[in-house]
């Protein structure tokens, strides 16, 4: 929706005034701010976190500075020894193979043919956690763990600063 | 003349040795540019800073030079010839007159800097020299990090151990007008930053790094001493990966639409001299589109790499990720096949290309230049080093990607140029030192002065210099020696003359640092006592001495009392030396009545030289009026027929016709030069320009030329276009085959214009019939340069291109008159049959067969091409070993008509330079044969390199004392022993011998 928003006010020219922003900028603007206070420290265990860079956040969208912000909220949330980023990544990061009604369309075995890259990928870092801020992203992301054998969990980045939040 | 680059530094000698005074304008702290941060440059891996340094130090001392460094023209107004140019010189912060470069103020510099001449790899001080090897030898002050100088009164360590009192933090910028006839941009380029491109990892892995950071990392003066080691953890990489056209031919991430056309070469070179570098086992593997070895001498280099181990992988990497291994780091990209690789690699480099710089950009607004679609400063077809604006020229990678010998020839071009605007001025603005008469002290005992250098405490705190000098007033002939603390210093010198008349002195050794820098000053300082210059010699106790010995003061003591006693060994034994010069003939010789040779001819005549334009054929314009338009779709005809007029018209030059040549005497100055026709003309420099000709095909590459009717070269097709043709209108489908007779073992190079000449026949073919099918059967296509712009239109106009290699020839016959060609398309992997009703064959460019014989007579080399040879492949362009002689166009090899244009110009100031002297210098220290020990066996003639030596009518040797370059390989090859060099005869060195054994 966010980037449905922001390519049809610059395709159509529509007069506007407010400014298109991801939440992520905001929890990462937040816990900047020291408004949104977060402890890696209930990672005691030291679960491994990796991430998706959806296509239309970054590639498409903001670019690599909402990159490096969902970075930054990760390793706030998980610690920053425990983030292993992927390769390619940021505005250079694979497509998860999901996107643009592939999940929801049927050819199963093509979409999943398309994400058995971003499966090697992603399963290249030994990650236990992936976090995919897309749902299109999460969906797809789930399905390849479990049809090509991934042991990671597949979840959104809100889930884990619950966690993480200092009460 | 503002860059002090290659380019910058060869238009100013050029025009300074031709009787002008140049003030060169340089942003840094010295001259050199890019090519001082080259550790070898191709095709024939020279050292860059060893063939680089001799022309910066001539610039930096020369008479007519005014070198203003880190300094930038802020305005200029005014009209050619009467320029007014404002230049801001920032402050040094050191007096470079004061300056010894004794190098203690970066010593003790508390603050590190990122080391920009380095390309960011490692550090430097605040307080530094840019390298060694800089012109002026002259430290700085970095103001950006300076202590002292941002916070003053604090630091100021510099200023408190410079022993020369050189450091100034009150220093300010200065402003200068300068009244200039003409203004040459030399401005150079900025490597393409590819921190964008986030694909290839660069500044985000350690070990991807630029192809001028690779450089740094393989230079003798770089971060890592020359031992090649890779910035993630010090190891010797085994594996590296070039990436090739990073920031060039890339409209979709980058918006270079050009080709950078140096990048191909540079990987080579840097794979062949990495694979030098490595111990053991070493993998370069180059990924590339087109490698693009089109220059003089590069298809040889491109083919020795192959047969050297360096992998070749046609493909565009779509991703540099790191490997499990740390450090390492893995390519993922497309063969040919169209399968996926991955590849590992402990290293990679992206071949970085070329950009218009930012000064480059505003310095054009400023001066209300044009430039082009790709932001280089915009030039003329016809005028190559001409800017927009007159009076204002250019030269270098400014106008256009380009590699240094274009870039050399360019600067001599834009040299010409603005000497024929300021011809009428010629010798009025510079001065000419006048020496006073010379003391003969022929039948005089020697009287030998000794001068020893404490240089600061470069010596001094290392040798005793007073026991060196009081040990010096010991030897024999020795009258007077004493210690100075700068003998270079300028009131030094002046005491050395006072000294020299007031002791009788009729011989001097300077025990000091190098005679690589400092002879030259010294034997200045003779001259100027009214002595001889040759009566000197230099003991090096510095860069030999208290440098290398820093730990044994008493050894390196002994060492420069025998060194001192070596030099006054052999000075006592050297006599005075004639400045011999032979007086030159204001005239020139042009051979060739094509392109070049009409435009060196004019060039000349404009600066008032006589001009003899000889051409064999019946008519001006050579190859020239065979061809229909160049890339930028000017036609050549209308050019050249204007050329012609101006040549044929101009009062300063005869031109004959059906003319060729039957003999040649003489040296540089005084040629005679003997017609067909008998008639003899006296010049004192001639230019080569005796083009080129079309090869015809024949055997595997004939492809039915001349058996079929509708097989044709890209020439009789061009002489369709100049007929306007209507047929060709009518043609359905055509094809073109490159590299017919070019790049095979045969004729082993890329004849550089053909692909450009098909490309835009085929586009010229489109233009008259855009339903026309059209193919080309390529191997690589080399539009380098801007060129690649036509490229991707005949590639938008639907023009097919199918790659074919040596293994697989494109295969033409005929059936009933109709052609059929079979092909195969590797991408597809498909065989292809073409029925076309045209066929097109871009046919090699060859030398002409005269051109052989016409060399001898003036002792030029050919090379194995037949191709005629010039001075140095990188730095000498358009000169010959043979002074005097010079050569320009098609003859040197093969190139489209810009280059020769600019190649014409730049042969044409080349041999300005000597037509603007009454006299030019000859060699002092040459060859003598004693004619009693010479037993007439002709090894010295067979050995000198420079026809110096011949036998005369009694078989006894002889030395054209006016071609004698004293290299000494006549002596050395002497198995009589009769020939000796001047001055450095056996009694000078074997008394050197004894005196160090003594």
């Amino acid at each position: 929706m966010l980037y449905a928003t922001l390519e049809g006010l610059k395709r159509f020219n529509i007069p506007h005034n407010f400014n298109v922003v991801s939440i992520i900028t905001y929890y990462a603007q937040w816990i900047r701010e020291g408004r949104l206070k977060v402890d890696s420290s209930w990672n005691t265990e030291g679960l491994k976190f990796t991430v998706q860079d959806p296509c239309k956040l970054v590639r498409q969208g903001f670019g690599d500075p909402v990159a490096e912000d969902l970075r930054f909220v990760i390793k706030q949330v998980c610690g920053e020894e425990n983030f292993i980023d992927v390769w390619p990544n940021k505005s250079n990061n694979y497509c998860c193979g999901g996107g643009g009604g592939a999940l929801q369309a049927g050819f199963t075995d093509n979409r999943r043919q398309h994400g058995k890259m971003k499966f090697e990928q992603l399963h290249a870092t030994g990650a236990d956690v992936v976090i995919t801020p897309c749902h299109n992203c999460h969906g797809q992301i789930k399905d390849l763990a479990e049809f090509y054998g991934g042991k990671w969990q597949t979840t959104h980045l809100w889930n884990w600063i619950v966690k993480a939040l200092v009460r | 003349m503002i860059g002090g680059g290659i380019a910058g530094v060869q238009a100013a000698l050029d025009l300074a040795n031709s009787g002008f005074l140049v003030h060169l304008v340089e942003g840094t702290t010295s001259i050199g540019g890019k090519m001082s941060q080259l550790d070898k440059t191709f095709p024939t891996n020279d050292c860059s800073a060893c063939i680089l340094s001799p022309k910066l130090v001539e610039c930096g001392r020369h008479f007519n030079i005014n070198l203003l460094t880190l300094s930038d023209l802020i305005a200029l107004e005014g009209e050619p010839g009467s320029f007014k140019a404002v230049v801001r010189q920032r402050p040094r912060y050191i007096d470079p007159e004061k300056c010894i470069a004794c190098g203690l103020c970066a010593e003790k510099c508390p603050k590190k800097v990122s080391n920009v001449f380095n390309e960011g790899i490692g550090e430097r001080k605040a307080a530094y020299l840019s390298y060694p090897q800089a012109v002026p030898l002259k430290y700085a002050l970095d103001p950006d990090h300076c202590i002292g100088i941002n916070k003053p009164g604090r630091c100021g360590v510099c200023a408190k151990v410079c022993p020369a009192g050189a450091i100034n933090f009150d220093d300010t910028a200065k402003e200068h007008v300068l009244e200039v006839g003409s203004v040459v941009l030399a401005l150079g380029f900025s490597p393409y930053d590819p921190s964008s491109l986030d694909f290839t990892g660069y500044g985000r892995l350690p070990n991807v790094v630029t192809a001028m950071e690779f450089e740094r990392l393989l230079s003798p003066s770089g971060p890592c001493m020359g031992h090649m080691e890779r910035p993630s953890d010090g190891r010797e990489p085994k594996r590296i990966a070039w990436l090739q056209c990073v920031g060039s031919r890339d409209i979709n991430r980058v918006g270079h639409p050009y080709c950078s056309s140096i990048c191909c070469m540079f990987a080579l070179k840097q794979a062949v001299i990495a694979k030098e570098h490595a111990h053991g086992e070493f993998e370069p593997s180059i990924f590339y589109m087109d490698m693009r070895t089109h220059g003089k001498g590069f298809e040889n280099y491109y083919n020795r790499a192959k047969d050297n181990g360096v992998h070749f992988h046609r493909a565009r990497v779509h991703s540099v990720i790191p490997a499990a291994d740390p450090g390492n780091l893995q390519l993922r990209y497309v063969d040919e096949q169209g399968q996926v690789n991955f590849g590992e690699f402990d290293m990679v480099v992206l071949s970085t290309g070329l950009q218009v710089g930012k000064q480059t950009l505003a310095m054009a607004e400023m001066l209300g230049l044009e430039l082009d679609a790709d932001n280089f400063i915009k030039t003329d077809s016809f005028n190559p080093v001409a800017t927009s604006r007159p009076g204002i020229y250019v030269c270098g990678a400014a106008s256009e990607p380009k590699d240094i010998p274009q870039s050399v020839m360019e600067a001599s071009a834009a040299a010409a140029e603005a000497g024929q605007i300021m011809a009428p001025a010629r010798w009025s603005e510079t001065s000419k030192k006048v020496y006073p008469a010379e003391m003969n002290i022929h039948a005089q005992a020697p009287r030998i002065g000794v001068f020893v250098c404490h240089c600061g405490i470069n010596i001094s705190s290392v040798v005793d210099v007073e026991a060196v000098a009081a040990h010096a007033k010991n030897l024999d002939g020795v009258v007077f020696s004493q210690c100075n603390l700068f003998t270079c210093s300028q009131d030094t010198i002046n005491q050395m003359v006072s000294i020299i008349k007031e002791q009788g002195l009729n011989r001097v050794v300077v025990a000091s640092c190098s005679p690589r820098t400092h002879e030259p000053l010294f034997q200045e300082t003779l001259r100027d006592a009214g002595l001889n210059k040759f009566l000197f010699e230099m003991a090096n106790i510095r860069d030999q001495d208290s440098w290398v010995h820093q730990l044994e003061p008493e050894k390196a003591t002994a060492k420069a009392k025998d060194l001192v006693a070596m030099a006054v060994a052999r000075v006592r034994g050297e006599g005075a030396l004639p400045y011999n010069t032979v007086p030159v003939t204001k005239s020139a010789l042009v051979i060739g009545g094509g392109v070049s040779g009409m435009t060196a001819a004019l060039s000349m005549a404009e600066q008032n030289y006589p001009v003899t334009l000889i051409e064999q054929s019946e008519c001006l314009g050579g190859n020239g009026r065979k061809v229909y338009r160049n890339w930028k779709g000017d036609k050549f005809l209308p050019f050249i027929n204007e050329l012609t007029a101006r040549v044929t018209t101009h009062p300063q030059i005869s031109v004959k016709l059906n003319t060729e040549i039957s003999d040649v005497t003489g040296s540089v100055g005084k040629f005679i030069t003997t017609f067909s026709d008998g008639h003899s003309f006296e010049h004192g420099v001639a230019v080569m320009a005796v083009g080129g000709q079309a090869y015809q095909p024949e055997g595997q590459w004939q492809f039915l030329h001349g058996i079929n009717p509708h097989v044709q070269t890209l020439l009789e097709l061009d002489q369709r276009f100049i007929d306007e043709d209507a047929t060709l209108g009518e043609v359905k489908q055509a094809v073109f085959i490159h590299c017919v007779g070019s790049r095979i073992p045969e004729r082993p190079y890329c004849s550089r214009v053909c692909c450009t000449h098909a490309i835009d026949s085929a586009v010229r073919l489109k233009e008259l019939n855009p339903d026309m099918d059209v193919f080309m059967l390529y191997r690589d296509v080399r539009t380098y340069g801007q060129r690649e712009r036509l490229y991707q239109e005949a590639r938008a106009k639907g023009i097919l291109f199918i790659r074919y290699d040596l293994d697989h020839l494109p295969q033409v016959s005929e059936k009933d008159g109709q052609l059929v060609i079979h092909a195969h398309d590797p991408i597809i992997d498909a065989n292809v049959i073409i029925h076309p009703d045209m066929l097109v064959l871009a046919t090699a460019v060859q030398p002409r067969q005269q051109t052989g014989v016409l060399s001898k007579f003036f002792k030029c080399a050919v090379d194995s091409q037949g191709f005629l040879l010039e001075a140095h492949m990188k730095l000498r362009p358009v000169d010959f070993a043979t002074e005097g002689v010079f050569l320009a166009g098609l003859c040197h090899y093969p190139k489209p008509m810009e280059e020769a244009i600019a190649q014409a110009k730049a042969a044409a100031a080349r041999a300005s330079i000597i037509l603007a002297y009454d006299a030019v210098p000859a060699e002092s220290v040459t060859a003598v044969v004693t004619p009693a020990k010479c037993t007439g066996c002709g090894l010295c003639v067979a050995v000198c390199a420079y026809n110096a030596v011949s036998l005369d009518e009694n078989g006894v040797s002889t030395v054209n004392t006016s071609m004698c370059k004293g290299c000494g390989a006549c002596v050395a090859g002497c198995r009589s022993d009769a020939v000796t060099l001047k001055n450095i005869g056996n009694e000078q060195i074997m008394a050197a011998v004894d005196a160090a054994f003594m």
